[in-house]
């Protein structure tokens, strides 16, 4: 649909109608003296001197000439070529949010299309279109139990759900009446059992926890899914949705809703986002899951179509009693991992976690060898684990940073006793010649 | 049997209301896809949300006409809500409710009031 602008005599009109003779008498609100008298006479760079001022600014940057480590949510993997040409395409580029949804048959697909990888990963029964990110989903997700069980007012977290996740959950719970209580960890870098056997309620509504977790540990979800079904609390399982090409699915694991961010599939790390979250859950709860979601029908002529279904949960039509008023589908994203996903298929997938797998445990049993280094756990990891350096952290940093190796994460910010503690994460574009000298930079500094 | 102006019917056996909403408000609403019942023992005032109807684009919640405790409902709805189109005033009942105060039911609207209100 084309804009068209007022004209001359509409313009004229509405003045007259308010009674104002000339437009610029409605910004005289605006003080003089912050105004510009005329134009600025200097008209700045040329495109051409702009792009080369750019450039030189971005040279300043050499990160991206460094072996990169560092992980914790957000991660170094291939974008296959074919995500950027799809996504790219102006109709999925530049549209907005469909707010006459049918008449967006392609979109309501790829939405459709986005869900149904989501469940088959996840093993989950119904997936939204996706939300912000991996740390909404969390809070979301801790929104559904209290919605589900009204009569529950504690849920249970675990510490090693990543700190920024649990900031935002922390936030969107801050006005509800519950009690959160977060689950230590226990000597060996998991989530302690006893600790929640003890403190678990008949008024616990969830346990929200991260497996692979914040330390890169995969955790006893099993466990602790038996635990909370003995007191009928929901299990919140994050995850970084890669795992699941390796290690059993949430579905199979016995969680109830399953949460993470796509962007280990087809989303550039990009300082931080955007990125897309997944939200997917039993069918029992689609009542209470919140934003869009998108289900297949036929037309009246038997013909395959898509619409956006289950809306009176939503808050174009509940207004505040809608599931959640604070989400939107970050369409682009979660198309960007879905041509991703495709682009794997399922083999594909459980290559590329496997490769991750593999290549984190090469570079983690060759540090074993290493003088000064040893590690905070010994359970199972998936691409990431924690390594301890004798010497003072930031003399290591310095090594690595000047052999161009930028060697993790410091965990001290996020956890006070891991003060010698790196978070390292190994994805595909590591090589092994790249992982050797890892270990030789560690070895002889 | 009574109404109110939120478009509920009552009807007294006893002590204990029937529930449900009026052909006027199943006719507005259109086809309805789901129904969120209230749980059972619950203690509600009159006024009160106690459940809600979902139709494809729209959502209506349902008020308690009295005070009163609610001591069953229609669990048919549950696989069934579309009941409420079919016999609104009938099969399609929502709950049932232990009246506290009597006299309530007499603040109600009778069937010409509502009528008058809908007309």
């Amino acid at each position: 649909m084309d804009f068209v602008s007022n004209q001359e005599p509409q313009l004229k009109r509405m003045l007259e109608k308010i009674g104002v003779a000339d437009p610029l008498e409605l910004f005289e609100a605006i003080p003089k003296k912050i105004l510009l008298p005329r134009p600025i006479q200097d008209d700045g760079l040329s495109e051409f001197e702009g792009m080369r001022r750019m450039e030189q600014i971005a040279a300043a940057n050499t990160f991206p000439s460094f072996d990169n480590y560092l992980g914790a949510g957000s991660y170094e993997h291939h974008v296959p070529a074919l995500v950027h040409a799809i996504c790219s395409k102006s109709e999925f580029l530049t549209a907005y949010t469909p707010y006459q949804p049918e008449a967006s048959q392609g979109m309501l697909q790829s939405i459709f299309e986005y869900q149904s990888a989501i469940c088959a990963l996840t093993g989950m029964e119904v997936s939204n279109a996706s939300v912000y990110d991996g740390a909404s989903a969390c809070a979301e997700a801790a929104l559904m139990s209290l919605r589900t069980q009204k009569k529950r007012n504690q849920i249970l977290i675990g510490e090693t759900l990543h700190p920024h996740y649990r900031g935002v959950v922390d936030h969107y719970l801050r006005s509800q009446a519950v009690e959160v209580l977060t689950i230590p960890i226990s000597s060996d870098g998991r989530l302690d059992l006893e600790f929640v056997k003890k403190r678990i309620s008949p008024q616990t509504a969830s346990l929200l926890v991260q497996s692979p977790s914040f330390l890169g540990v995969m955790d006893e979800i099993p466990r602790l899914c038996v635990v909370a079904k003995e007191v009928g609390a929901l299990l919140i399982l994050c995850a970084n949705p890669l795992v699941y090409g390796l290690y059993r699915s949430a579905g199979e694991a016995g969680a109830d809703i399953a949460v993470g961010d796509c962007q280990p599939f087809g989303i550039p790390m990009q300082f931080g986002g955007p990125y897309a979250g997944y939200i997917a859950c039993k069918e029992s709860l689609v009542r209470q899951l919140p934003g869009r979601i998108v289900g297949e029908t036929v037309d009246t002529q038997g013909r395959r179509g898509f619409v956006l279904t289950l809306q009176a949960r939503e808050q174009h039509i509940r207004r505040e009693k809608a599931t959640s008023n604070i989400c939107t589908n970050q369409a682009l994203a979660a198309l960007a991992a879905l041509v991703a996903l495709l682009w794997y298929g399922k083999e594909g997938v459980r290559k590329l976690a496997l490769t991750n797998f593999q290549r984190a445990a090469y570079l983690k049993q060759r540090l074993k060898s290493v003088k000064g280094v040893s590690f905070l756990s010994e359970a199972p990891h998936f691409n990431e684990f924690v390594v301890r350096f004798e010497d003072p952290l930031n003399q290591v940093l310095a090594r690595f940073r000047e052999k161009g190796i930028e060697p993790g994460l410091p965990l001290e910010r996020y956890f006070s006793t891991l003060n010698q503690h790196l978070l390292v994460a190994v994805t595909e574009t590591k090589s092994k010649a790249q992982l050797d000298r890892y270990v030789e930079v560690a070895r002889h500094g | 049997m009574k109404y109110t102006e939120s478009h509920e019917w009552i009807e007294l056996s006893g002590k204990i209301g029937i529930v449900g909403v009026t052909d006027y408000a199943q006719k507005e609403l259109g086809e309805i896809v789901y129904v969120e019942l209230p749980e059972k023992g619950r203690r509600v005032s009159s006024g009160e949300e106690v459940a809600v109807l979902e139709s494809t684009k729209a959502a209506a919640d349902i008020y308690s006409p009295v005070s009163g405790t609610i001591v069953e409902v229609n669990e048919r709805l549950k696989d069934n809500a579309q009941l409420i189109n079919e016999s609104p005033q009938g099969e399609g009942w929502v709950f049932k409710i232990a009246l506290d105060h009597l006299s309530e039911w007499d603040s109600l609207l009778d069937e010409k009031g509502y009528l008058a209100l809908v007309m």
